[in-house]
């Protein structure tokens, strides 16, 4: 029994290693950063993710303390990279923005998350 | 038949599946939290995964005689439907003793059954409930594999806490089940006596009732950096998951062989894309749960990943 179980775990981490993934999309990194305070408003917001999306199954909603929304719904993927999303935003006054988005992978997971970022005053 | 059934179905599996059927979403996933599979205690969640394999090491001073015991087991979880899955846990056992022979062989295979009752994305909150149920006579009793078994009603959660408001707290994950175990032949005193010699009690091979039941709390420096504020540490730190396991057992009927046992495991999580890799101490906190600190080690394939869209789906849609 031990001999096979460890058998079976070498091929376990061959297939692991090999098999090129189709995991959840995990958020590697984002522009305005996560927690960030910033005092240069970008004109757009991004988020770059694991894997490749699917923009249509995917939404990123930016809103203010107010719960408005400030970004401007222009999702779309960055042309560069099929696993970065890119959307517009309003010029933004001091204050703590919150970032929520979802996203389908190309293979169809799903998954979400959310965080703050801050505009501070110069 | 069990020493059968794993590579079956893999194999079966493997060269099989187009004949799976289509729709998916698996790990301990609510909402923007994911749990990582913990090492002592089962995860809250259903879902397509192995555990290929676990491997623990725990010494132990029997009087004066040194012991090491050495545990290697394999898992696999398949779902059935959305949010009910069957699990297979099978493993093997050798205990060597200072200046004895050594024992080693199966132990008896356990066949979970889970349904995962509620997920609250909202509240990254889960509640499953599962019978465990341990086969009696597909181990070797020799190496400390029951006759008869045992049948687990078991109640699973996964709370993350995400909604706290301070943030640094937000990575901050907790799972626990709690069960109670039925023997499947009752623990039966079978002869007392002997007043010249000290009173002694004979027993049956059945096994008292117990309680079972078991904590993690889990820090996810993932969450930390896509949620709460990214500090720029390198990738591979990002994958890490800090936990601390704290199970134990009682007994729940008499006459009972079981003494209660306390046992923590501290550790750490590495999340892969599409594997876990983990390892943690073996700490007994009373003597019943042993006299030296152990090791256990894990490596856990997540098909849903791996195999999106075979191995990694439910069998039926509904």
């Amino acid at each position: 029994m031990s001999r096979r179980a460890v058998w079976l775990g070498v091929c376990a981490v061959g297939v692991a290693v090999n098999r090129r993934a189709e995991a959840h999309a995990k958020l590697l990194s984002a522009s305005p950063a996560v927690g960030s305070s910033i005092s240069v408003v970008p004109d757009q917001l991004s988020l770059l993710f694991s894997e490749d999306l699917e923009p249509i199954f995917s939404t990123i909603h930016v809103t203010n303390e107010a719960g408005l929304r400030v970004d401007l719904d222009d999702l779309h993927l960055d042309p560069q990279k099929s696993g970065r999303l890119v959307i517009g935003l309003q010029r933004l006054p001091p204050g703590v923005y919150r970032v929520e988005w979802k996203v389908s992978a190309a293979d169809t997971h799903k998954s979400q998350g959310n965080f703050t970022f801050n505009v501070v005053m110069t | 038949m069990p020493r059968v059934i794993l590579p079956a179905v893999l194999a079966s599996a493997a060269c099989f599946p187009f004949l799976l059927p289509t729709t998916a979403q698996a790990h301990g996933i609510a909402g923007a939290r994911v749990f990582i599979n913990t090492l002592t205690i089962d995860d809250p969640a259903v879902a397509d995964e192995a555990s290929l394999p676990t491997f623990s090491w725990q010494p132990n001073a029997n009087g004066g005689a040194r012991q090491n015991e050495y545990v290697v087991n394999v898992e696999l979880a398949k779902r059935i439907t959305e949010h009910f899955g069957l699990a297979l846990n099978y493993g093997a056992t050798a205990l060597t003793t200072q200046g004895a022979k050594t024992h080693s062989g199966a132990q008896n295979l356990e066949v979970t059954a889970k349904y995962q009752a509620y997920t609250n994305d909202e509240h990254e909150f889960i509640v499953s409930l599962g019978v465990i149920q341990e086969v009696g006579g597909t181990g070797n009793v020799a190496a400390g594999a029951d006759t008869y078994g045992s049948t687990v009603p078991t109640i699973y959660f996964g709370k993350g806490f995400g909604d706290l408001p301070i943030g640094y707290l937000r990575p901050l994950a907790l799972t626990g089940t709690f069960g109670y175990s039925i023997a499947n032949v009752g623990l039966k005193t079978t002869a007392t006596g002997n007043p010249d010699s000290g009173a002694y009690v004979s027993y049956n091979h059945g096994n008292n009732n117990a309680w079972t039941g078991g904590l993690a709390l889990q820090y996810s420096l993932r969450y930390l950096g896509s949620q709460v504020k990214d500090f720029g540490l390198p990738g591979w730190m990002n994958r890490l998951t800090p936990v601390a396991e704290l199970t134990w057992t009682s007994a729940a009927s008499r006459p009972s062989l079981t003494r209660t046992r306390y046992q923590l495991a501290p550790g750490v999580a590495y999340g892969g894309d599409t594997f876990q890799l983990a390892a943690e101490l073996l700490i007994p906190l009373n003597a019943a749960a042993g006299t030296s600190i152990g090791f256990i080690a894990q490596f856990h394939l997540y098909f849903d990943d791996l195999f999106a869209n075979s191995l990694g789906k439910p069998l039926v849609s509904w």
